[in-house]
């Protein structure tokens, strides 16, 4: 594929929120991963924001600032996500589920809808332009950079790309009752990251290959052939994978589950932090390795000027 | 650069199955909507007459309590749209499949059963999300090398079209089955009703006294093949896909602007991809939901871009009712069948139509047709136009 140049990211998440590409500090280990809150009133004006979910204002928050920061007018608006706006979908499930179901706010409702986030974000910036939502498990953010692929190829110059997924508690209560370990349910994460995408205007960082397999296969053997294909010298690659297990291989590896914790999109903040590993020229190519579930995965292979 | 070739169409709707079904029931002005009791009421509702038992012995799969309705209808239109056709299997195939409720059907169960605890099942939620809906449909019906789902609300299997048409033109794929499904749920029927916006009699799109919407439900699949595919597999060519383009609105969460200029831009983007004049269009397949907004800067939007010429349209929707994710990807199979059938559907309820033009139409109009456009608008300003032509 040709390369898309990354200008910008902007991510929120359990370790805070994180501007640019410089490496912030980034706290191990952390006992929950609840994302914490920015300053959402800075860029969201204050009566929209009243309303949204965290979802929507964590990818609002996001993407609005990598707008401010660029001054440009999208040609596509891109977002992935993989449950969507779940504190508003379980919120109107709950409405319209009480006995005394009367007149009820059509709000929850409306912004239950999994276009909310790349609807807002048009609403709020007046974009005309490109606007998609891509919904598809653990792959939502490989789907959107796929399409911000496809969309470069049919002339959209400036793209913005996101990626964004809340918790809320019944997950956790869902996971209790489908048997998961407690250990396991305290890594539940939640997170919005997102991109200046070009593939016209270079910049020091891009994106080389995207490649989603969804059956599943032998990850290493499956690693190995993308890198072979793409070229890429396995000693001057960092691995950054989503899940918390290291593997035998023979390259550096980095996980943002300890990071970020785990939810769909996660693979938008390691794309992020490959951004800050190779703008700080560590490496000279990053993979970030979706292998949230072993049926089928995702690679994403950045690279350095 | 190869055409976008349409070899195989599948649907199923409040108007029963298949594509050439559903042709004679419009030409003939048959109305899928029909009462839908609902606790001791009823409301007007596009069903499908199938249960989800039925569902699943038509498509050969075991029936399950956890197997959502939208995974079922979905999966039966696209093995209809697979069945007279032969699979090619030198290219790999994509998938994309638009959705919005997806297992909401039965997530409402876990929360109706919320006051008693011992009724609660967690395993209801394994269809809750849309990607397990596509994923379930995808396992099916072959090795698919990429699947995807879109969800951008009604404009979602629309958007699904668009990106197969993109896949194939770009030569990133040969072999594309695109579409969408959606199924009747409380969900989006207390959330239209909340919104004030769900006619309680049978809906009238395009007539000054429409008052809502009816929803519906179904599902609809158009297999996508490049050139070289078609060579490859013998399989003729039904139509075209020769335009598309998707916009945004953004003017409000989910009411459409007053002059519609999301649709607007949609539709001379696709016109312009198409490389087609306004007044080559001989039908347009509207949105025209019923409601007093869309269909008002619906039609303010056509005027806009067809400079007072309208072509003939009409909205299909007082047949089958609104199907939401599955609404583009049905009227993108009757506009192809108009395109086949030389005919232009009418507009179902009229009695005293928003503009006096002959070109909303009353009735089915038999005429040649070259060109068809289908319009989908949603929640979020998502604003989809599709071109389609004679193959």
């Amino acid at each position: 594929m040709q390369k898309l140049y990354i200008h910008q990211a902007v991510s929120i998440s359990a370790q805070g929120f994180w501007v640019g590409f410089s490496l912030p500090v980034l706290r191990e280990n952390l006992q929950r991963y609840r994302a914490i809150d920015a300053d959402y009133k800075s860029v969201i004006p204050a009566m929209a924001l009243r309303r949204m979910s965290k979802i929507t204002k964590m990818a609002l928050w996001c993407g609005l600032t990598v707008s401010k920061n660029t001054g440009l007018d999208w040609d596509g608006i891109i977002v992935g996500t993989g449950l969507g706006n779940l504190a508003d979908t379980e919120k109107f499930l709950n409405l319209i589920s009480s006995p005394d179901l009367g007149l009820i706010s059509p709000t929850a409702f409306t912004q239950s809808s999994h276009n909310t986030l790349s609807g807002q974000l048009a609403l709020q910036l007046k974009n005309h332009g490109y606007n998609m939502t891509h919904v598809q498990r653990n792959f939502s953010f490989e789907n959107a950079l796929k399409d911000a692929s496809l969309q470069c190829q049919f002339g959209l110059k400036a793209i913005l790309l996101g990626a964004a997924d809340e918790h809320i508690p019944l997950l956790d209560h869902l996971a209790k009752e489908a048997g998961y370990e407690e250990a396991d349910i305290d890594k539940f994460g939640e997170g919005a990251s997102f991109f200046q995408l070009s593939a016209e205007q270079p910049s020091e960082i891009f994106v080389r290959d995207v490649l989603v397999k969804t059956a599943g296969e032998d990850p290493l053997q499956s690693i190995g052939a993308f890198l072979e294909k793409n070229q890429v010298d396995i000693d001057s690659t960092l691995l950054i994978s989503t899940a918390d297990t290291t593997y035998d291989f023979k390259m550096k590896q980095r996980s943002v589950a300890e990071l970020a914790g785990k939810y769909m999109t996660s693979s938008g903040i390691a794309v992020h932090l490959a951004c800050s590993y190779l703008a700080q020229q560590d490496y000279q190519y990053v993979l970030v390795w979706n292998n949230h579930s072993t049926n089928g995965l995702g690679l994403i292979l950045l690279g350095h000027a | 650069m190869t055409a976008v070739n349409i070899t195989g169409l599948g649907v199923v709707s409040a108007l029963g199955v298949g594509a050439a079904h559903h042709f004679n029931q419009l030409k003939s002005g048959v109305v899928g909507i029909a009462r839908y009791p609902r606790d001791e009421d009823f409301l007007y509702a596009g069903k499908v007459n199938f249960t989800n038992r039925q569902l699943a012995a038509l498509c050969g799969v075991q029936f399950s309590n956890y197997t959502s309705r939208t995974a079922l209808l979905g999966l039966f239109a696209a093995k209809e749209a697979l069945s007279r056709i032969k699979s090619v299997r030198k290219f790999p195939a994509a998938f994309v499949n638009g959705a919005t409720v997806g297992g909401m059907d039965l997530s409402e169960q876990y929360f109706a059963g919320k006051s008693n605890p011992a009724q609660r099942d967690a395993r209801v939620f394994e269809m809750h999300d849309l990607g397990a809906n596509t994923t379930f449909i995808a396992n099916h019906l072959r090795d698919f090398q990429y699947v995807n789902t879109i969800s951008t609300a009604c404009s979602s299997a629309a958007n699904s079209i668009m990106q197969g048409a993109q896949l194939i033109r770009s030569g990133e794929f040969q072999y594309v089955l695109v579409g969408g499904t959606d199924a009747l749920c409380d969900f989006t029927i207390e959330g239209f009703k909340s919104l004030m916006v769900y006619d309680s009699a049978l809906c009238q799109p395009f007539d000054i006294n429409r008052r809502g919407l009816n929803l519906g439900e179904g599902a609809a699949y158009l297999l996508l093949e490049s050139d070289e595919c078609i060579k490859e597999s013998g399989n003729p060519c039904l139509a075209k896909v020769v335009g598309w383009a998707n916009r945004n609105d953004a003017f409000h969460n989910t009411g459409t602007s007053p002059e519609g200029i999301g649709a607007q831009k949609a539709m001379l983007a696709a016109l312009e991809i198409a490389n087609l004049q306004p007044a080559e269009i001989s039908y347009i397949n509207a949105h025209g939901t019923g409601t007093l907004n869309n269909d008002l800067s619906e039609l303010a939007a056509m005027e806009a871009v067809f400079e007072g010429q309208l072509p003939d349209f009409s909205s299909t929707k007082g047949a089958i009712g609104h199907t939401l994710a599955a609404s583009g990807a049905i009227e993108a199979v009757l506009s192809i069948t108009s395109l086949l059938g030389n005919c232009a559907f009418g507009n179902i309820g009229l009695t005293d139509p928003m503009t006096p033009s002959q070109v909303l139409l009353r009735k089915p109009k038999t005429k040649e047709i070259h060109h068809v456009m289908s319009n989908s608008f949603g929640f979020g300003g998502n604003s989809t136009s599709l071109i389609f032509s004679k193959g």
